[in-house]
């Protein structure tokens, strides 16, 4: 160590003389005139001589050229193989421009001259289909009339796909009637369920057996999925604010083992195992208070909805289900109003209908992208689920936002089952892009108590 | 090693540093001070070049923080305070005129009348018959288009963006007229009004599709243009238009290196005072896009020569227009992407709060964001880092301070006034603004340097020789001159001549017989000695307060004559920084 110390100080030192040196002259700019000037005056009048004591500042000397001791050269190395590195790279930039390679790539992804339209790659990775890519077609503005249109597929492997189709018009006929269409297929030969493998081969099988909330990362059994649906929402704009829906959904599930850990161990009697069609209507009011675009700076968001659900081909399934969400953004006192917080509290219960049963993949679930990050994928479920989400989101630059966030969830069968020290925590930082258009992408990382949890998303948290 | 080898070690350490920052007296000759650089000698036309908004934003914005960072010359050079000046100032510290630049308003000052015409040589484009666009607009942010006056002038035409009337059209005539009057070659830029229905598109113009294809240009597209733009309420539109500069362009000058084919171009740009000094002029106006994009190399032909002229263009990202409508808030306070900044937000988890997130206010939609009370001269950023700004010395700053601080109250109104704001109070506070700004950038500056200039030679009534100057912080309000003690004593070659003698509430040093006496001591003593060897010089410090400290000193070099009937002549300034 103190060797290095030596040497630097007596590099420093050596440099320092180059520096010196440059600056007999004027500086390190020295001309032909000046050469012979090297050596320093000194401040002895009787040593002066005229001609070298010369050093009048003159920008018209030629020619101007630069001399620099090797040292000099050899401490600003490290900016020279920059720029040395950098060069081709530039070029290639140069070479991009000239040949509006940006202007056409982002062209090759707009559909129209107004940029209401357009292509996009997709990529998601630690979500609902893990890693996987694909495109997102858009049209925001059909008819120029403000109706919206978006398909997305994103593709994993050839057994892990989704596709989505969407239309929202949100001004029926120049109304305040609202009508979003939704179609949307899944398909995934390995879904987690953890279950109580005791019970497997119980007639009886309990549905706080399925992905229960103490349920272990060694109860981890896998099921394939394969389902349809289609999504009908009706609404009227009370207000600008306020909104009133109805909405009707078609599901179509074919469930079978999976091929993946503990496939074999999928307990074919489960509830919703086999092929499923389901049909529910239920509504919901939204009341939306909350400010700021693109960033959520303040105000609240309250959603409360309701679903009748039953089976169509057959009578094993029938329940209600009933959610409250709110969203509340407060600005923190004393700093800037883009830093908030952002509180997500959602409450959702399912009750079955007589003796009526409820599809294991329809129970509540955390687990995911937007609840509890952290944990694996549909890691707990149950008929009903408490959770919160806390993030303090604040701004690095014009449109990055970085993020801290703590999850808080637990599922449960009976409201009497919900305690504090049930609670199952994540916690996780991210960086978040935001454009003006409302084009959202996060990059996060969480922790949980099980694991850790990589998350790329378009698509918000809340 | 041992521990008494490393105190000899930081012994060294200690003693070397203080060595290196210590160097020996010039010494200066009677010589006239250059006024003119020497670079509109005739060359061949050098070759246009086009430079890559992309590529020269990366090279600085990453290239320039690698610079910085990883460039142990210049750290070390920082550390013993021994950054490279300026290479082409005179030997009084200040820039001969040039093909870049012309000492006007700081050094002589403009008329009223001279400071509201600015570079304006004619009334500005003829738009009473019909006018023909000649092509689109190719450079920028802003919507625009390149057209043929009724005379068939060419002028670059902008808009005012849609819901910001006067914002960006005000802010590239005012701008314009400061740099101008500051010493910078500018185009000409005209206030004026279109009218639509006199536009004709001319045969052949093309446009690049957005498969970068040449198709014609058609109604239409001008039309989506004139629909992003702000219309008059008589469907006109306000527009600024820029007449096309004299001579053959050859692209953007870069603020860096030199133009290798112009044996004119002898000073690498970085080292050039006034492009290192514009930082200061660019923060005051809040000119803060000042890439190489927004500047322009004319070849032109002037007194039979051939030569390239250096200029500076687009100023509608100055004042509180950022060239599409407002400015973000931000602007002046950190650049894109700078890394610095984002990674002390993230590490401070949004804990540390900018002032300028505090109170953004929208002054109106014809003045955006520009505010007085956030501006900090002293860390002005632009948006994309300059590497003649980064460059700047303290010295470089006052320069540019003493131009900024030329402009009076009075003055600046005149110049705003040109921006022909609808709203009179806009006008009001954009100049005390200005004002304000100004004065903080003539504090910050001068604070940094002994602020005395305009040095001259007078002989009192006794014919007593004194040297009178200007105290530029007492000049302008800033200290008090009966709180301001001078002390000052004669130097030959760093040696001192004299003890220190007082000058306390006078702008003005006694050069008393006792002294002559001494001087002519000193140079009998130098047989050898040429007469324009005679130079010798004042080293002044200056004490504001009663109680203080001196500050930094500045010593004025000056070639005492044997005719002793000869006013002495000054022939260099050194300040210390």
């Amino acid at each position: 160590m103190n060797r290095i110390f030596s040497f630097l100080i007596i590099l420093l030192l050596i440099t320092g003389s180059g520096v010196l040196a440059q600056n007999s002259g004027s500086e390190s700019e020295e001309t032909n005139q000046k050469e012979n000037n090297s050596e320093q005056e000194t401040a002895q009048p009787e040593k002066i001589n005229q001609e070298q004591a010369n050093e009048y500042p003159d920008p018209n000397l030629i020619p101007y050229r630069t001399k620099k001791s090797v040292l000099v050269h050899f401490l600003s190395l490290p900016a020279k193989i920059w720029h040395l590195a950098w060069t081709p790279l530039g070029a290639t930039v140069i070479w991009m421009e000239q040949n509006q390679i940006p202007q056409k790539a982002i062209n090759f992804f707009y559909l129209n001259d107004e940029r209401t339209a357009a292509v996009f790659p997709l990529i998601s990775l630690g979500g609902n289909t893990g890693a996987g890519a694909g495109l997102m077609v858009f049209h925001n503005n059909l008819f120029n009339k403000r109706k919206k249109i978006n398909a997305s597929f994103l593709y994993s492997t050839s057994a892990n796909n989704s596709a989505t189709v969407a239309y929202s018009d949100s001004s029926l006929f120049g109304t305040s009637f609202y009508l979003d269409l939704t179609g949307s297929y899944f398909n995934d030969s390995d879904e987690n369920l953890y279950i109580d493998t005791t019970m497997v081969s119980n007639e009886n099988l309990r549905d706080s057996s399925i992905g229960a909330n103490r349920s272990t990362k060694d109860d981890e059994t896998s099921y394939s999925t394969e389902q349809a649906d289609v999504i009908a929402n009706f609404g009227y704009a009370i207000h600008e604010k306020i909104g009133l829906g109805i909405t009707s959904s078609f599901r179509r599930v074919d469930i079978a083992s999976g091929d993946g850990t503990g496939g074999s161990l999928f307990p074919g009697g489960i509830p919703g195992a086999g092929k499923t069609s389901l049909f529910s209507i239920g509504g919901t009011l939204t009341f939306n208070f909350s400010n700021g675009w693109p960033r959520t700076l303040s105000g609240t968001l309250l959603r409360l909805s309701y679903t009748y659900n039953r089976e169509i081909n057959g009578s094993r399934f029938e329940y209600n289900r009933f959610r409250a969400e709110l969203n509340q953004f407060i600005p923190i006192p004393f700093l800037a109003k883009n830093r908030r917080l952002g509180i997500r509290g959602v409450f959702e219960k399912i009750d079955r209908i007589g003796t009526k049963q409820v599809p294991f993949y329809e129970l509540s679930l955390l687990g995911d992208a937007a609840n509890l990050r952290g944990f694996d994928q549909n890691r707990f479920r149950g008929r009903g689920l408490l959770f919160f989400n806390f993030e303090y989101r604040y701004p690095i630059w014009d449109t990055w936002d970085a993020v801290l966030f703590v999850d808080e969830g637990q599922v449960y069968d009976d409201l009497s089952e919900i305690a504090l020290n049930e609670f199952h925590t994540a916690v996780g930082t991210g960086i978040r892009f935001m454009s003006r258009t409302g084009f959202l992408m996060r990059f996060e990382v969480a922790r949980s108590s099980e694991q850790w949890r990589a998350l790329f998303q378009i698509i918000p948290n809340f | 090693m041992k521990k008494g080898a490393l105190k000899l070690s930081l012994t060294i350490f200690c003693v070397g540093l203080c060595l290196l920052s210590c160097g020996a007296q010039k010494q200066y000759l009677k010589r006239d001070v250059i006024t003119e650089e020497n670079d509109r000698e005739s060359i061949p036309k050098p070759k246009p070049r086009r430079v890559s908004v992309f590529e020269d934003g990366i090279e600085n914005i990453f290239g320039r923080e690698i610079d910085e960072y990883g460039n142990l010359s210049w750290h070390n050079r920082k550390l013993i305070n021994n950054l490279k000046q300026a290479k082409n100032t005179n030997s009084l510290d200040e820039v001969p005129n040039s093909t870049w630049f012309t000492n006007r308003h700081a050094k002589h000052p403009l008329t009223i009348a001279e400071l509201k015409r600015g570079p304006n040589r004619g009334g500005g484009p003829d738009m009473s018959g019909n006018i023909t666009i000649t092509g689109a607009k190719a450079e920028g942010v802003s919507p625009g288009f390149r057209m043929k006056d009724n005379k068939g002038v060419d002028y670059f035409v902008k808009f005012d963006i849609k819901g910001f009337p006067q914002l960006n059209t005000a802010a590239e005539v005012i701008t314009t007229k400061f740099v101008y009057a500051s010493g910078y070659n500018t185009p000409e830029n005209y206030l004026s009004v279109l009218d639509p229905e006199k536009m004709r598109i001319g045969e052949g113009v093309t446009i690049k599709d957005k498969w970068g294809k040449d198709v014609p240009m058609t109604m239409d597209f001008m039309n989506y243009i004139l629909s992003r733009v702000q219309p008059n309420p008589d469907g006109t539109y306000r527009i600024v238009a820029s007449k096309r500069l004299e001579g053959e362009p050859l692209g953007p000058f870069l603020y860096t290196g030199r133009r290798k084919d112009d044996p004119n171009d002898r000073v690498s740009h970085v080292h050039r005072r006034e492009l290192r000094g514009y930082k200061v002029i660019a923060a005051w106006s809040n000119n803060f896009d000042t890439k190489a994009n927004n500047s322009l190399d004319m070849y032109v032909t002037e007194n039979g020569k051939s030569f390239v002229k250096h200029y500076i263009i687009d100023f509608a990202t100055s004042l509180g227009s950022g060239g599409y409508g407002t400015a973000s808030p931000s602007r002046g306070h950190f650049g894109t992407f700078d890394l610095g900044h984002i990674f002390k937000k993230l590490f401070t988890l949004g804990l540390y709060v900018e002032p300028w997130e505090k109170k953004p206010k929208l002054i109106s939609p014809s003045v955006g964001y520009f505010d007085s009370e956030l501006f900090n001269p002293g860390n002005y950023a632009v948006i994309v880092p300059n590497p003649a700004f980064q460059r700047m010395t303290e010295l470089d700053g006052f320069w540019g301070a003493k131009i900024v601080m030329s402009f009076t109250d009075e003055q600046i109104r005149a110049i705003v006034e040109t921006g022909e704001f609808q709203n009179q109070e806009d006008v009001d506070y954009i100049v005390r603004t200005l004002a304000e700004r100004r004065d903080k950038t003539g504090r910050y500056w001068y604070g940094k340097v002994n602020p005395l200039d305009n040095f001259r030679f007078q002989q009192d009534g006794n014919a007593q020789t004194l040297m009178e100057f200007d105290d530029l912080s007492v000049n302008a309000g800033f200290e008090d001159l009966d709180m301001t003690t001078y002390r000052y004593k004669l130097q030959y070659l760093g040696e001192d001549l004299t003890g220190y003698f007082f000058s306390k509430s006078k702008a003005r040093l006694d050069l008393n017989d006792e002294m002559g006496q001494t001087i002519e001591n000193t140079f009998t003593a130098l047989p050898g000695l040429s007469e324009d060897g005679r130079v010798l010089n004042f080293k002044i410090e200056t004490l504001r307060k009663t109680g203080g400290s001196w500050g930094k000193d500045v010593k004025v070099f000056f070639y005492y004559p044997i005719d002793v009937s000869e006013p002495p002549q000054i022939v260099a300034i050194e300040r210390e920084n």
